[in-house]
C-alpha cells in the first residue's frame, strides 16, 4: 500500500516537461518499467509474497506432525509473543516431566463458564502437588488458577511472527487492517509480474510507470503471451496466499491475557466467648439472701436448702418447713453467694439481644432483654425456647416486679435453670403469681402470700421475705 | 546512469524468492528461541510499564478484623478498587484461602459483596449500589462458589482508562437464626478468615 503511495505522485512529480527535456535515457533508466524504480519495487513486492507463504508454510506444516496452532490474541507473554503471533504447541508426551520454566498452552477456566486455551509459562510448582503455577511474562502476577498436568495441551516450539494478524482482525473486526492487507498483498503480486524481467524492448515511454499492463500497446504477441503465462501463477499465488491466511481464522484462538489482581487477606472472624451462665456453688441452695430470711405465715414449703451469708439471720421457719440445710455464715453458704455474685457479673456482660419493655408480658423469645428503668411482668408471660433446652432468657431492670394475676411460663423446652430474671434493686412477687425461673437481686426479695416459685430466689446484698410461700427448687441437669 | 541490465534483474528476482524464505526460517528460529528456549520469565519486566495493574486503598489492611463477635453482630467495609489497565478487561471478585477452626462458623458469617461508587475503605459513607448484588452467602458457599476469577461475582467491565475506580462494599452478619444455645455456646473462640480478591483480566481482543 505505501508504494502504491508513493508510486502515484511520483510521475506527476518527476514527470513533468522540464524532466522530460533534460534527459529522456536517463529518465526512462530511473522511471521506466524496466528501471531502477519498478526493480526495487518489483523485488521488495517479491520478498514480501514469498516470506509470507514462507511464514504460513511454517505455520501449517507441522500440523502434519499433529502439532497444535493457535494465533495469539493478547499480549500478556510480551515481548517474545504478540497478538497475531502463530505458537505451534507439540503434545507433552505422557512420560515428560512438566516443563517448568517453558511456555504451555493450557486450558483455563473461562469468564462467563467454559475454557479457553491460554499461553503462558510455567513459573512455579503449586501449593498442592500436581498443579503448577503459570504467568504471562509481561503479567505482574501469578495466573490465579493453577494449572494440573491434564491441563496442559501442548508445549511452545514454534513461534511464527505476524502470520494470524490477519485473521486476528477478521476476528475482531479490525476490517480497516485487513484491507489494507488485502489491498498490499494483490499490489504486491501485480508488481511483482509487472516487473518481470522481459526481453528488452525499445518501444519507449510506452513502458512508463503510467502505462497499463497488458493494455495492448506494448511489446508483440508472443511477448505478451509470455507475460500472460507469468501472471496467472503469480495471480493463483497470491489468491492462494489470502485465502490461506484467512483461512487461519478457523484456527484454534489462544489467550495470553494480561492479569492483574488486588486482594484484601486475612479477614478474620473470631466469635467471643461469654460465660454459659452458672449457678456454680449456688445451685443446692433455693434460697441464699445476704443479710437475712424471714417467714411470717406457717404454711411455707421449700424444696431444697437455703442460706445467709454473710447475714446469719433465719427467722419464723421451723424445721419441717425447709427439706434441706438451713446454712447461716457457713462455708457452703459464702461459697453460694460468691457464685451467685459471679453470676450476675456474667449476665451484665452478656450482649443485649434487645430492649425490654416497662410492661412484659406474652411471648418471649431467648435472649438478654434489659431496660434500665424497672419491670413489671403483667399477665401471661410465656418464655419460649423454639425446641432449645439450652435457650437462654435474661430479663434485667432497675426492679422486676411480677403483678398480682400474672404468671410465668415455661414453652418448648424451655429451663428454669436457664431463665433468670435479673434486678439491680428489689424482686417481688405478688400474691399466688407462679413463676419459673431464679430471681437474682441485688437488693431485696419479696414473695408475699401464695407465691409459687419453680427455681430460685438469690438475694445478694439484701433479705429474703416470704409469706406462706412454696419453692420448688428444679433439678440441675440442664 | 542506465537501467538495470536483464540479466541483474532476473538474478535479483530469482535470488530474492530463496533469501526471503530463509529470511523467514531465521525469524521463525529466533523468535521461537527466545519465547521458547530460556527457561525463565523475560528480564524485560514489560509489566512495570503498567499495562495492566489493580490497587485497592486498603494500604496492607485487611478489610475485616473483628474479635469478641457475638451473634447477631454486623459489620461493613468499604474497599475502592482502582484499575490503571491501558487494555479493556474485566474485574471480579472472589474468595480464596477460608480457613475456619470450626466449620460452623464459616456456615454462619453472612457475607454479602455489593458493587458500586463513593465511599473509602475508612468510611462507607456515600457508597452507592449498583443494581443486581447478590444476596448474602455464608462463607462456606462463597468459597466453593465464587472461588476463582471464572466463577468470580461483582463484575466491572473496565474501558481500558487507567484510573478507573469502583467501590466494593462487604458487609456480614454472624447469624446464629435456628441454633440452639448451646450451640451458640461451642462456637465461642472460633475463628474463620478469608481472603477477598479482585482480579482484572484483559480482554480477548487485539489492542495495537
Amino acid at each position: 500500500v505505501t508504494a502504491i503511495g508513493t508510486l502515484t505522485p511520483a510521475p506527476s512529480a518527476l514527470g513533468s516537461g522540464r524532466a522530460r527535456s533534460e534527459n529522456p535515457d536517463v529518465r526512462r533508466s530511473i522511471l521506466g518499467r524496466d528501471g531502477w524504480f519498478a526493480f526495487v519495487l518489483g523485488t521488495v513486492a517479491q520478498t514480501f509474497l514469498v516470506l509470507m507463504v514462507a511464514l504460513l508454510a511454517f505455520a501449517t506444516l507441522p500440523l502434519a506432525l499433529g502439532w497444535d496452532a493457535s494465533v495469539v490474541q493478547t499480549g500478556s507473554m510480551r515481548p517474545h509473543i504478540q497478538a497475531g503471533d502463530v505458537v505451534l504447541s507439540s503434545p507433552l508426551p505422557e512420560t515428560a516431566p512438566v516443563p517448568l520454566g517453558s511456555v504451555v498452552q493450557f486450558e483455563a477456566p473461562a469468564a462467563g463458564g467454559g475454557e479457553h486455551l491460554v499461553v503462558h509459562r510455567i513459573v512455579a510448582p503449586g501449593a498442592t502437588d500436581g498443579t503448577w503455577v503459570t504467568r504471562g511474562d509481561a503479567n505482574a502476577t501469578d495466573d490465579s488458577t493453577a494449572i494440573t498436568r491434564d491441563d496442559i495441551t501442548g508445549q511452545g516450539r514454534l513461534l511464527v511472527r505476524w502470520v494470524g494478524l490477519p485473521s486476528m482482525w477478521l476476528s475482531t473486526g479490525q476490517f480497516g487492517s485487513f484491507v489494507a492487507w488485502l489491498l498490499a498483498t494483490f499490489a504486491a503480486a501485480w508488481l511483482m509480474i509487472w516487473t518481470w524481467p522481459r526481453r528488452a524492448t525499445n518501444t519507449g515511454d510506452e513502458d512508463d510507470l503510467l502505462a497499463t499492463p497488458g493494455a495492448g500497446r506494448t511489446g508483440d504477441g508472443s511477448q505478451r503471451a509470455r507475460r500472460t503465462m507469468r501472471r496467472t501463477p503469480a495471480i493463483l499465488l497470491a489468491a492462494t496466499l489470502v485465502a490461506a491466511t484467512v483461512a487461519a481464522v478457523s484456527l484454534e484462538h489462544s489467550s495470553a491475557a494480561f492479569t492483574a489482581r488486588t486482594s484484601s487477606v486475612n479477614n478474620a472472624f473470631q466469635v467471643g466467648s461469654w460465660s454459659n451462665l452458672s449457678l456454680g456453688r449456688a445451685s443446692t441452695y433455693s434460697i441464699l439472701a445476704a443479710t437475712r430470711i424471714t417467714n411470717s405465715e406457717s404454711h411455707t414449703t421449700i424444696l431444697g436448702s437455703i442460706a445467709v451469708a454473710p447475714g446469719s439471720t433465719v427467722s419464723g421457719l421451723n424445721g419441717a418447713d425447709v427439706t434441706g440445710s438451713v446454712d447461716k455464715n457457713t462455708l457452703g453458704a459464702r461459697n453460694a453467694r460468691t457464685d451467685a455474685i459471679a453470676l450476675r457479673d456474667a449476665i451484665s456482660v452478656r450482649s443485649t439481644s434487645g430492649a425490654a419493655p416497662a410492661a412484659v408480658t406474652g411471648r418471649l423469645t431467648p435472649g438478654t432483654w434489659r431496660r434500665t428503668g424497672p419491670i413489671e411482668v403483667q399477665g401471661r408471660l410465656t418464655l419460649d425456647a423454639g425446641g432449645d433446652p439450652s435457650a437462654i432468657f435474661v430479663l434485667s431492670g432497675s426492679s422486676v416486679t411480677f403483678a398480682p394475676g400474672s404468671s410465668v411460663v415455661l414453652a418448648n423446652g424451655a429451663s428454669p435453670n436457664k431463665v433468670f430474671f435479673v434486678s439491680s434493686g428489689e424482686v417481688v412477687v405478688n400474691s399466688g403469681v407462679p413463676v419459673h425461673g431464679v430471681l437474682l437481686a441485688q437488693s431485696n426479695i419479696r414473695l408475699e402470700r401464695d407465691a409459687m416459685l419453680t427455681g430460685r430466689a438469690y438475694s445478694l446484698q439484701g433479705e429474703v421475705s416470704m409469706k406462706g410461700i412454696s419453692v420448688v427448687q428444679p433439678t440441675t441437669a440442664n | 546512469m542506465s537501467a538495470p541490465s536483464r540479466n541483474f534483474r532476473r538474478v535479483a528476482a530469482l535470488a530474492a524468492a530463496p533469501i526471503a524464505i530463509l529470511a523467514a526460517g531465521a525469524l521463525v528460529w529466533q523468535s521461537s528461541s527466545a519465547a521458547f528456549t530460556a527457561s525463565t520469565r523475560n528480564a524485560g519486566n514489560e509489566w512495570s510499564t503498567g499495562q495492566v495493574d489493580l490497587t485497592d486503598d486498603d494500604k496492607g489492611m485487611a478489610g475485616f478484623d473483628v474479635t469478641n463477635l457475638v451473634p447477631g453482630q454486623t459489620g461493613e467495609r468499604c474497599l475502592v478498587v482502582r484499575s490503571g489497565s491501558s487494555v479493556p478487561g474485566e474485574v471480579r471478585a472472589y474468595t480464596q484461602n477460608l480457613t475456619a477452626t470450626d466449620p460452623v462458623l464459616a456456615d454462619r458469617i453472612k457475607f454479602r459483596v455489593e458493587k458500586g461508587t463513593g465511599g473509602t475503605f475508612a468510611s462507607c459513607t456515600g457508597f452507592v449500589a449498583d443494581p443486581g448484588a447478590l444476596p448474602a452467602a455464608s462463607l462456606t458457599y462463597l468459597s466453593t462458589a465464587n472461588m476463582n476469577y471464572a466463577t468470580g461475582g461483582g463484575s466491572w467491565i473496565t474501558a481500558g482508562t487507567p484510573g478507573e475506580t469502583r467501590t466494593y462494599r462487604g458487609s456480614w452478619t454472624f447469624d446464629t437464626t435456628g441454633m440452639t444455645q448451646q450451640q451458640i455456646d461451642s462456637l465461642q473462640g472460633s475463628t474463620v478468615s478469608v481472603d477477598l480478591v479482585w482480579e482484572l483480566q484483559s480482554k480477548d481482543v487485539a489492542t495495537s
